[in-house]
């Protein structure tokens, strides 16, 4: 196996690490910065831009930029959050085919994986410069609370990126593997989780290298940008108040807004009032300008924020709940996600826990250093530490009335296993549909639909006198399937769940293929650039195989030897990596070491001769 | 039962329930063994063969197994169609009890895990968590943390475990409900007024899980002293058994069960002669089941086992080879690495081990890799060397010298050497 990365894909950053034998490090962006951040779009021009120059051109081009797009993934169009987000953003979205959600960005369609893998392509591109060679594979982190299809819907970004996901992982387990690993730490914490969109608790209990996940809760709609969001409303109606003007109806001033609000919450988290600065926020007709002047207090911030702070209290306490633990049994509390940068948020952390939260883990960075420490041990074959997770939502399936019955509780560790006995609700009935579904609501239609299919061939009989058995299994790789089985008779029906990320298979290889169409991989070459980069490729490789037997020995005796031929091999070893797998960017990649390689060996023997 | 009934059901094959529940069940060692050797396959009248009882008492004992959702009979659920287009069956290969297979798991821990699949079958949650005594949560805990480093799935990622994926499960399974059932303290003490807690911690014969501590890991010198004995004992059993053969008492039962014990011995030298050792390894593991105490089927057994492992070894050599030649370092390493475990003596899979993690740019494997060749053969000079490059590229450089220094001694002439010692000497 090459290296694996560990990618924290957030809603408003990413970050991406490696781990190796001394531990886990942040790979730097071209940029030198840690963290991307998760926005894309296109320009006037039809160029495609991602992280921070697409953050940068949002407020004269909101309406071809697109970020939070980590809030819409995996979910249907008609689900009430998406409607309620869709709201809120300065672009336009659509309903997919497959009753996904679609963005108009330069005036085409953009499925959801497809805008995330613009990010994630990034990264990857951000790690290979780094590393200097190839990187296929990774470990993706997500919230504990996203659902199978917001995973699948990770996962298939990762493919349209060119990344095979060896495993995605929750962010606040990724972060407790990162605070605790190679500590020999025997404890229970407790990791705090508010970023931009999302809030995640889990408890773990570490011991012997084992980190076990004890229980998780969260929310998938409280972060960051509802607290921007509080103070843009505060903004927003002060002014209509005044000048009777609704400022959301204009894109760019809500993207001025969204920007500032946010700023000012960032700045109050270090002094105690800012000034938020709007000039020619709209104008009515020409010369009439209005503009946007207050002050914002820190106290003010915290009274518009109040119900946002007090809710992750209560969704702590559910975790303990759910853990059986009392919050004396935390030892540590591990604060993850910008917003942990608040005080109010340090504060009620503090609060709940009664301990001062542990210093020395880096928010924004300890997920995907968890991340990159997972990747590691599953790709290296490490065997003295061990992550136990768990399966974040019940899962079971829908039974007479609409009602759901769980078969695997929420928090159960992976890999699991779990049968129930169902019987027929009417007489004669000689088929059952089993509808796979996921959740915490005991109303079968208000959790997630990850799958269904029919057993049918029963033997007709008297309402519950057939027996059905329902298996359901779920692998240390989070994959769940289920099966049906008519008791008496033994006929099963089976399926594996794929849950799904709202496109068909043909389309996620349609969008991998298209892949140099998001502008950031070089442009998919036609099948004759592709022959003629392997041309040459294969010529200089010809050609340096020819001269290396008489220069090996030649350049063997010199002091820079050893490693110039080392450097070499590994030149053309990767050459033929490319060679064989017909990958046009590693071709590319790799014609220039090439051609030096082959100066080098040229000059050597041109010496020789003299 | 009626005569007609038995004679019919002794024509057919049990088949093992995928997901049977082995924990509820409560089985005695005569079940669980019936249990470990139903495959599918095997008619009714060879298990019993197979399994040394007559019968009436085997169709018994599988109709009991039946019950519990252990077994079905093959056949009965051939006759179901798929009902719509959108399900797809899902596959349930049902693993071959208690075979050695060719896969990426040595065979080792293929044992390992077959033992503590079969042992695990008949224990209760104390004895599988190795407990004793007054338990406290936290000694389940710790239990469960160690039996979860031994059996988690995750240990062995990305593996071709081959059925070896769903046993690994299925014991994973069997210890966490024990965790399950133990570490809340209502029901585990509730547990306890049900089934006493062991006053020592159990050992089950021929069990080496211990699961409370990490497996030992063999260092390749105890392995190379270890096989050695085993071939040694090899050569005496030989001579042992033909000494015996004259003055084993003649019972008819023993001569019986020495029947099928021997068939199944002669059985497994075909397959070793055919070069099937995984095959001849089981059989010969099935021998020693009707004699535990022949000398002769256990070495057979050792010797089947390590051959199995050469010939995989040998097939990743073949396959390492074949990637370095398509320029794909990584996966030679890893090849290299997996022969070399197999095959531990073989330093030069170690040397190329090393090599191909150096060109793959993995220092870590790289070093551990030829530090192992240095470790097994620290008379070759290759091994020098690559560990000395792996020493630099990490950084040691006075480890580095080191091991240029012992390549020198090794051949003074060598020019690569010698250049790097110049170098070194600046
Ligand atoms: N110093 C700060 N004070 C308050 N909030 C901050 C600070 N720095 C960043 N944030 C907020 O943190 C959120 C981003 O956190 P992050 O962990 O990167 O989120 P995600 O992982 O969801 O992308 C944003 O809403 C940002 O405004
Ligand atoms: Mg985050």
């Amino acid at each position: 196996m090459g290296k694996v990365i560990g990618i924290d894909l957030g809603t408003t950053y990413s970050c991406v690490a490696i781990a190796e034998r001394d531990g886990p490090r942040v790979i730097p962006t071209r940029t030198g910065q840690h963290t991307l951040p998760s926005v894309v779009a296109v320009t006037e021009s039809g160029k495609r831009l991602v992280g921070n120059l697409a953050k940068r051109q949002a407020i004269t081009n909101a309406r071809n930029t697109i970020y939070g797009a980590k809030r819409l993934i995996g979910r249907r169009w008609d689900a009430p959050e998406v409607q309620r987000a869709l709201k809120l953003v300065s672009y336009d979205a659509v309903k997919g085919p497959h009753d996904d959600v679609r963005l108009m960005m330069g005036g085409r369609q953009f499925a959801l994986p497809e805008i995330s893998a613009m990010v994630l392509q990034d990264l990857k591109a951000t790690a290979e410069e780094f590393l200097k060679e190839p990187v296929n594979q990774a470990v993706i982190t997500v919230p504990a609370y996203f659902n199978d299809n917001q995973r699948q819907a990770t996962k298939d970004a990762g493919r349209i990126a060119g990344l095979d996901v060896l495993r995605i992982i929750n962010e606040p387990t990724a972060a407790a593997l990162a605070y605790g690993f190679g500590k020999g730490l025997e404890q229970k914490v407790a990791i705090f989780d508010l970023g931009g969109g999302t809030f995640d608790i889990s408890v773990l209990q570490i011991g012997q290298g084992v980190f076990e996940v004890l229980a998780t809760a969260g929310d998938t709609f409280l972060g960051g940008e509802d607290f921007d969001e509080r103070v843009i409303v505060w903004l927003v109606s002060d002014f209509n108040d005044k000048h009777g003007v609704d400022l959301r109806q204009d894109k760019m001033a809500l993207q001025r807004l969204r920007d500032a609000a946010e700023k000012a919450k960032i700045e109050l988290s270090s002094v105690q009032e800012v000034d938020i600065n709007l000039p020619f926020i709209y104008s009515k007709a020409k010369g009439d300008a209005l503009h946007l002047q207050r002050q914002l207090t820190r106290d003010k911030l915290n009274e518009l924020t109040g119900d946002l702070v007090e809710r992750t209290s209560r969704i702590c306490s559910q975790a303990l709940k759910d853990a059986r633990l009392n919050t004396s049994d935390i030892a540590a509390v591990i604060l993850v996600g910008g917003m942990t940068r608040m005080p109010k948020v340090q504060q009620a952390a503090q609060q709940f826990f009664g301990i001062p939260p542990s210093k020395g883990v880096h928010p924004d960075e300890v997920v995907a250093c968890g991340a990159a420490i997972q990747a590691h041990l599953l790709s290296s074959g490490v065997s003295d530490t061990l992550l136990l997770d768990v399966t974040p939502h019940h899962l079971g399936i829908m039974v007479a009335g609409g009602l759901f019955d769980v078969i695997i509780n929420k928090d159960t560790t992976i890999p699991t296993s779990a049968r129930k006995i169902f019987t027929t609700v009417r007489d004669g009935q000689n088929q059952v549909r089993i509808m796979v579904l996921q959740g915490e609501s005991s109303q079968a239609e208000e959790n997630e639909l990850l799958g269904e299919f029919v057993l049918d061939g029963l033997r007709e009989a008297k309402r519950g006198e057939v027996k059905i058995e329902v298996i359901f299994d779920i692998s240390a790789d989070g994959i769940v399937s289920v099966s049906a089985k008519d008791v008496e008779t033994g006929r099963a029906q089976a399926i594996t769940v794929t849950a799904s990320s709202g496109l068909t298979e043909d389309e996620i290889l349609e969008m991998a293929a298209r892949g140099g169409d998001t502008g950031l991989a070089p442009a998919l070459p036609s099948a004759d650039t592709t022959a003629r980069l392997k041309e040459d490729v294969q010529k200089v490789l010809l050609d340096i195989e020819a001269l290396l037997p008489k220069a090996r020995p030649a350049i063997d005796g010199t002091d820079f030897g050893a490693d110039a031929l080392k450097k070499a091999e590994y030149t053309i070893a990767r050459a033929k990596t490319a060679l064989a797998s017909n990958n046009v960017a590693e071709l590319h990649d790799s014609l220039k070491p090439l051609e030096r390689t082959l100066t080098l060996l040229r000059n050597v023997m041109q010496k020789l001769s003299v | 039962m009626t005569r007609t009934d038995q004679e019919q059901l002794l024509e057919r094959a049990p088949k093992l329930n995928a997901h049977a529940d082995l924990t509820a069940a409560g089985l005695t060692s005569q079940e669980a063994f019936l249990l470990s050797q139903v495959d599918g396959s095997t008619p009714a009248s060879i298990l019993a063969d197979l399994v040394a009882i007559d019968e009436r008492t085997l169709i018994v004992q599988l109709r009991r197994l039946e019950q519990l959702g252990l077994i079905r009979w093959a056949g009965d659920d051939e006759a179901a169609k798929p009902g719509s287009t959108a399900v797809v069956p899902r596959v349930t290969p049902t693993p071959p009890p208690g075979v050695l297979e060719s896969c990426d798991l040595s065979v080792d821990d293929q044992q390992r895990i077959l033992e503590a699949e079969r042992t695990f079958a008949t224990m209760n949650h104390w004895q599988v968590l190795g407990l004793a005594g007054e338990v406290t949560a936290s000694d389940v805990k710790r239990a469960y943390f160690a039996a979860s480093k031994a059996f988690h799935p995750d240990r062995y990622y990305g593996r071709n475990l081959g059925s070896f994926r769903e046993r690994l499960e299925r014991v994973f399974l069997r210890v966490k409900a024990a965790h399950d059932a133990l570490v809340d303290d209502a029901l585990r003490t509730k547990y306890r007024a049900k089934v006493p807690v062991p006053s020592r911690a159990t050992t089950v014969p021929g069990v080496h899980v211990t699961p409370i501590q990490p497996a030992k890991v063999e260092t390749p010198e105890e392995k190379r002293v270890r096989l050695e004995r085993h071939r040694q004992e090899i050569l005496a059993n030989r001579r042992q058994a033909r000494v015996e053969k004259h003055v084993r008492p003649n019972s008819a039962e023993a001569v019986a069960k020495n029947r099928k014990a021997d068939e199944l011995y002669q059985h497994g030298l075909g397959q070793l002669k055919a070069s099937q050792a995984f095959a001849a390894a089981a059989s010969f593991k099935i021998a020693m089941t009707y004699d535990p105490l022949n000398a002769q089927y256990r070495a057979a057994f050792a010797e089947a086992t390590e051959l199995a492992q050469g010939d995989r070894a040998q097939q990743l050599a073949q396959s390492a080879a074949k990637a370095e030649g398509q320029g794909d370092a990584n996966a030679a390493a890893n090849d290299w690495a997996r022969a070399f475990e197999l095959s531990p003596q073989r330093a030069d899979y170690a040397i190329r081990a090393a090599a191909a993690f150096l060109v793959a740019n993995n220092v870590d494997r790289a070093l551990h890799f030829s530090a192992q060749a240095v470790e097994v053969a620290p008379n070759r000079i290759e091994a020098c060397k690559v560990a000395a490059e792996a020493c630099e590229r990490a950084g040691d450089k006075t480890q580095a010298l080191v091991h240029w220094q012992a390549a020198e001694r090794l051949d003074p002439a060598d020019s690569h050497v010698k250049n790097s010692l110049k170098r070194f000497s600046k």
